[in-house]
């Protein structure tokens, strides 16, 4: 009876430690290093080295993953910016919740802003860096917070250039937050969504998507029951040149600063010789 | 060790491993999000952590001030509302349970119930009122009703709410403790009656009962000052039964109740007053007790390295002034200590509190003491798991100088918990 007794709790405490062991292994995520590029509240975008086990987007961290730096320019970034579209994602959730269908993942005002900051971050980038970024603001504007925590609305993601594509991860979209906690992790690890996933990326022209599962811990035995991110991979050589009439300059074409660097970053890509480029280029300074 | 000591000791070792392998399998299924209820968070597009706090449905800080505005955030203050969308008002709730139960000198028993479905309906209607309606209908098959319509009149930080109706007074809608239990059961000082004078039961009053009356309410930022007239409890301890304290006499309840930070650390002080009858008849005034009870509630969450430490504990001073014919008057003193440890990324939470009731101060033995361990994880966006084991030592003399009657008992509950 005694024995029988203390193989039970025996039982128990190995269960425990097992428990135990598991809670502690779940908490470890991948290794980072992060760069700022930009830090305020409104708008943070990050440089970010990602190590651990799917980390560097099917790369184990022994090769230099991404073609970064790239040479972007915002016209451009806005354009891709412009073509990105979200969805409600249909679950037992959001059942019953009335929505119309795509619309864009980021407003005129966001793109405005976001762009260059992207460009900069893209120009930036070494080869083992995602671009994240977290766009947040205040719901209904700061007045309305004056009566304690309020809402603050969170999109976050991140970008990388591999070969001629350009790959997007939409972790948060308009997500509300009201614990400054969340908030903070958020920022912290914007490819990480912090909690459930309302939205998936919807691709259009020169997009296609796929699902995205390079975000979790090293240690994952749950990875089947997770719900996961779409990843939008987009051709940006064919999704820069969608004509966006609201972008052009005066003249109705492109800037010269931005065909300059269209420019360079064909010669960096070899899409162009280096005389070829030579002679395009003096071509431009000419027009000005 | 005695045999019927190794009997105790391995069903306490089976419980444990069962919750273990629960709780573990839990964590095989889990997506690790946290966690939402439905109506709201399709409205803002929401997760349960904009409200929740570690899971549903304890609330967080943001949470008891959407609560407390009628359901509406800072920035919908004073503004119409969309009441088109149905499923933004809507939701479902289904509690499974599967309960086990050893009691001193008893049977032992076990037993998987389906404990309840709960419909709700609900949210802000208009830019000043708001409506909450729960139907709850319990494995028993009795239906237990909350209705109540609210007004509130202000600014975000500053307003004035008026409710009414059929209502949770205090608890499951108060601060530091008052809230709903973040495990499963309800904490003693709350739930049960905390008075007993000789033979017979103090005033059949628990501070969790739901009961039909008004409140008014101040709100200054993060404070809330609240009085509520209240019809009082029945014979049967009940505040929603047809027939019940319909006397003159009212209940008062006034508590003031403040937010400390952003996530749901606060306190809550409070004084009741009330009367009630020992049987269906209240013009016998040799059968009214009039009571109070007051004390206090408070909690605090330190964010750690795993995730967040919260201590957590209650007081309430009990004073029953039984009617002559009936005993003498009694005096019971109440509190309870709570320790919780969240950790971030799963949100399992494990629960562990210690609560003492002496039901009659004056006298020796009567104090009854529970031990409850527990933990509870979200699973699925719309699924949380939970387990939990009490110990309680109920044993106590009912006649002074006796010996000690009364059981203690083992019980565990698991219990999913479903929401749409």
């Amino acid at each position: 009876m005694i024995q029988a007794t203390r193989a039970r709790v025996s039982v128990a405490w190995w269960l425990t430690g097992i428990l135990i062991f598991w809670t502690v292994q779940g908490c470890g995520g991948p290794v980072r290093y992060t760069r700022a590029v930009n830090e305020n509240p409104e708008l943070v975008v990050r440089l970010e080295a990602r190590y651990g086990q799917g980390q560097s987007h099917g790369y184990d961290g022994a090769v230099m993953p991404f073609d970064h730096p790239t040479a972007f320019g915002r016209i451009e970034i806005e354009t891709i910016l412009r073509g990105l579209r979200v969805q409600l994602r249909k679950s037992l959730l959001t059942l019953g919740a009335a929505e119309s269908g795509p619309k864009e993942a980021f407003t005129e005002s966001e793109r405005r802003s976001f762009a260059p900051v992207l460009v900069e971050a893209f120009a930036k980038a070494r080869p083992d860096e995602w671009v994240v970024f977290v766009l947040s603001h205040p719901r209904g504007g700061e007045a309305d917070h004056r009566g304690g925590p309020g809402v603050t609305e969170v999109t976050s993601g991140g970008f990388l250039v591999e070969g001629l594509q350009l790959h997007f991860v939409l972790a948060n979209y308009h997500s509300a937050v009201s614990m400054p906690l969340i908030l903070a992790r958020m920022r912290d690890d914007p490819l990480r969504p912090a909690g459930e996933v309302f939205y998936e990326l919807v691709p259009g022209a020169h997009q296609t998507v796929r699902q995205f599962d390079s975000i979790k811990s090293t240690w994952d035995p749950i990875k089947p029951f997770r719900a996961g991110l779409s990843e939008l991979a987009i051709d940006y050589q064919a999704a820069r040149i969608v004509p966006d009439e609201s972008m052009r300059a005066p003249d109705g074409g492109y800037s010269a600063e931005e065909r300059l660097r269209a420019l360079q970053r064909l010669r960096d890509q070899g899409l162009v010789t280096e005389e070829e480029y030579r002679l395009k280029r003096q071509k431009l300074l000419d027009e000005l | 060790m005695s045999g019927k000591r190794a009997t105790i000791y391995g069903k306490l070792a089976i419980v444990m491993a069962l919750v273990l392998v629960i709780l573990a399998g839990g964590l095989l299924a889990t997506v690790r999000e946290a966690k939402a209820i439905p109506a709201w968070a399709r409205k803002y597009n929401a997760d349960c952590a904009m409200c929740h706090y570690p899971v549903v449905p304890r609330l967080n800080s943001f949470g008891h001030q959407f609560r407390r505005a009628g359901y509406r955030t800072p920035d919908e203050f004073n503004k119409e509302q969309d009441v088109s969308k149905v499923g933004d008002f809507l939701s479902v709730r289904a509690r499974a349970r599967f309960g086990y139960e050893n009691k001193e000198g008893g049977i032992e028993r076990s037993e998987f119930t389906l404990n309840d479905a709960t419909f709700f309906y609900a949210g802000a209607l208009t830019k000043n009122f708001s409506a909450f309606v729960e139907s709850e209908i319990e494995s028993t098959g009795d239906i237990e009703l909350v209705g109540q319509l609210q007004g509130v009149f202000g600014r975000s930080d500053r307003y004035v709410s008026i409710r009414g109706g059929q209502m949770h007074p205090l608890q499951r809608m108060g601060f530091g403790g008052f809230d709903r239990p973040t495990g499963i059961s309800t904490n003693p000082l709350h739930s049960t009656t905390l008075t007993r004078a000789g033979t017979i039961s103090g005033a059949n009053f628990a501070l969790n009962k739901d009961q039909k009356g008004i409140e008014v309410a101040y709100v200054q930022g993060r404070a809330r000052l609240l009085g509520q007239v209240l019809n009082g409890l029945n014979q049967d301890g009940s505040g929603t039964a047809t027939k019940g304290d319909t006397d003159p006499q009212k209940d008062y309840l006034v508590a003031y109740e403040h937010i400390l930070d952003d996530i749901a650390s606060g306190f809550t002080l409070f004084y009741y007053r009330g009367t009630y009858h020992q049987t269906a008849t209240p013009s016998a005034i040799s059968q009214r007790f009039d009571f109070s009870r007051f004390g206090v509630n408070a909690n605090k969450i330190f964010p750690v390295s795993f995730g967040f430490f919260e201590l957590q504990g209650g007081f309430v001073r009990s004073y029953d002034n039984v009617p002559s014919s009936v005993g003498t008057d009694v005096e019971g003193n109440a509190f309870y200590v709570e320790s919780q440890q969240v950790f971030k990324d799963t949100w399992l939470t494990f629960i562990e509190r210690y609560a003492l009731i002496d039901q009659d101060a004056a006298r020796k033995n009567t104090k009854r003491q529970d031990y409850t361990l527990g933990a509870v994880m979200p699973v699925q966006t719309w699924l949380r798991a939970a387990a939990e084991y009490t110990y309680s030592d109920n044993r106590a003399e009912t006649v002074p100088g006796t010996a000690l009657t009364g059981t203690s008992s083992h019980s565990a509950l698991l219990e999913l918990m479903a929401n749409w």
